[in-house]
């Protein structure tokens, strides 16, 4: 169901939207999801850290996570790393859009590729060390994210912008990041779109506009200020 | 922190393991001599999801479950694994509708599940079928006994150390992994024994052919050794472990009846007979128990054991380290050993 756009950044046919910028997409990944929620900063204050993705796609947030994360963390803390992917790509793909950071990733992508879950729906746990956990929920996130019992430390709200996947940014999204989420969890997208922002806000998250990276245009950071619900 | 499994099968095995992949130590309680020694010993089983129509939390939980074990089968070494494929033969009309229905509801890949026409059926099991089937290209079987030992190599454990008082065990925390002998400690749910045996037959020269599992209301698996395995009974009337003679018969009636010819010439060699545990609702029973402290259960696997107990195992990790759970809540809550009233 996906493939490989002409110039080489992986475009996703369901879409037609481009899942990182061909140049330097690992670069764009820490700009808006890691400094975007001030990590490594936050995690470092925590033993037990979590974070909850939209939109896994070729894992690369995922992998600069785990690598920043014991780089920058002691032995005794713990991530676990929540992923929702409705259009998963299969562990041939997930390898060859990769490939430009093979030997950045070395053993993590290898490790991630080994370990990587059959295309079934639903729930699949993969223990990667003692240390780190990724959990990749194969299902539409607004079916699924109401199913979801954590704590979230930060979201990563990747995907699609909202004029080309609109079921994402949906509210039954907004309310369950509410219920997820506790005051200082933080979150992070590339996007900017007036939609978003405001159902961030009603979600009860305190948001505001950052440059994004490169040439884009803006992007968003939020924190969660408790709300009501 | 200190975490007290009681019962050495795979339900305790299971945990242990992953706990440890946690970082997490334990120590196993196991009243017999050995680990393994109910209905987790026995020297091969299969691995397959439970099958109903729909998708549903009970359906998820097999399938997350399914997708654990590929996994970790391929991280630990020595326990016999054969993903040889499963074919489940839709041999009469109810099975039709539901199997049809299961492959259409739960929409697993079809790399992964998909029917299979007799012609072609009859080429991946190696012997002529007149069914159609559904196929599990990676479904297959390990043996359980070393299953239990592999999941148990660098934990900590006690053999014939039966607990009779939880208060008696000095730990934090206390998941009780022992079948029906959970009741001892929280007598009101509803869990109770189902006797199972399997037997044991030498290969002839036809039934040497057969590549793959093959499910029917028994089950027939490939020669290992020019021995194959048939199962199984399912007696809920029965709690004992004693051989019965009669049941091999059984056995082999229900392999005659589904394939006829296959059963010709084969030698009954050997046969073990276990007791599993089952719940009212034939669902395990995983989480923690209503009034009982600080304790958990992992119960009631059924014929499922090999699958369900490592699910479980990781969701009690979750639940006892405060982690993300790894299943969807309303599986959780179907798992959940308060949803008996």
């Amino acid at each position: 169901m996906f493939g490989a756009s002409p110039k080489g950044a992986p475009k996703s046919k369901e879409f037609d939207d481009v899942y990182f910028s061909a140049d330097d997409g690992l670069a764009e990944s820490e700009y808006v999801f890691l400094d975007g929620n001030r990590l490594p900063r936050k995690w470092q204050q925590e033993d037990h850290f979590v974070i909850c993705e939209t939109g896994f796609g070729t894992g690369l947030n995922f992998l600069a996570a785990w690598k920043r994360f014991e780089e920058t963390t002691k032995p005794h803390q713990r991530l676990d790393f929540m992923s929702f992917e409705k259009y998963p790509l299969d562990v041939e793909e997930i390898a060859t859009h990769l490939q430009p950071w093979r030997s950045f990733f070395k053993g993590h992508l290898q490790k991630l590729l080994q370990l990587y879950p059959p295309l079934l729906p639903g729930f699949h746990r993969v223990v990667l060390s003692e240390r780190i956990t990724l959990t990749l929920i194969f299902d539409d996130v607004n079916v699924a994210l109401p199913q979801l019992e954590a704590r979230v430390d930060a979201w990563f709200l990747d995907g699609f912008k909202p004029s080309t996947n609109p079921e994402m940014w949906s509210e039954t999204v907004f309310q369950n990041m509410t219920r997820l989420s506790h005051e200082g969890t933080r979150l992070s997208t590339f996007t900017a779109a007036g939609q978003v922002r405001r159902g961030l806000e009603s979600a009860g998250f305190s948001v505001e506009k950052m440059q994004g990276y490169g040439r884009k245009r803006d992007m968003i950071i939020g924190r969660f200020m408790g709300g009501e619900s | 922190m200190k975490i007290a499994i009681v019962g050495g099968g795979l339900a305790g095995c299971a945990l242990s393991y992953a706990l440890r992949q946690a970082g997490q130590d334990s120590v196993v309680y196991e009243a017999g001599s050995m680990l393994a020694s109910g209905a987790s010993g026995n020297t091969t089983g299969l691995y397959n999801p439970r099958f109903c129509a729909l998708r549903s939390p009970e359906s998820d939980y097999y399938t997350a479950a399914y997708s654990m074990a590929l996994r970790t089968f391929k991280m630990l070494g020595d326990i016999d694994w054969d993903p040889c494929g499963a074919l489940h033969l839709i041999s009469d009309e109810k099975k039709e509708k539901r199997l049809l229905r299961t492959v259409k509801n739960w929409a697993w890949d079809d790399v992964h599940m998909r029917i299979a026409r007799s012609d072609e059926a009859s080429a991946l099991a190696g012997i002529d079928l007149e069914y159609d089937a559904l196929y599990l290209p990676e479904s297959g079987s390990v043996s359980p006994e070393k299953l239990c030992g592999a999941y148990m190599r660098d934990g900590d454990f006690h053999l014939n150390a039966p607990v009779e008082k939880l208060e008696d065990i000095d730990a934090d925390i206390k998941i009780l992994t022992c079948g029906t002998a959970a009741l001892k400690f929280a007598p009101d749910l509803p869990i109770s024994s189902v006797r199972g045996q399997i037997t044991q037959v030498k290969a002839t020269q036809y039934s040497a052919d057969v590549k793959c599992n093959i499910c029917y209301d028994g089950y027939f698996m490939p020669a290992r050794d020019g021995v194959h395995t048939l199962g199984a009974t399912f007696q809920p009337w029965l709690d004992h472990s004693e051989v019965i003679e009669q049941d091999n018969q059984d056995n082999m009636l229900k392999l005659a009846q589904t394939l006829p010819g296959l059963e010709t010439g084969l030698k009954v060699i050997g046969q073990r007979a276990s007791v599993r545990a089952t719940s009212r609702d034939h669902f395990p029973v995983v989480g923690r128990v209503p009034k009982l402290g600080n304790a958990y259960i992992s119960a009631a696997h059924g014929s499922y054991g090999i699958l369900s107990s490592l699910m479980a195992a990781h969701l009690l990790v979750d639940m006892i380290l405060d982690r993300p759970l790894c299943l969807a809540a309303d599986s959780v809550a179907a798992l959940s050993p308060a949803r008996f009233k």
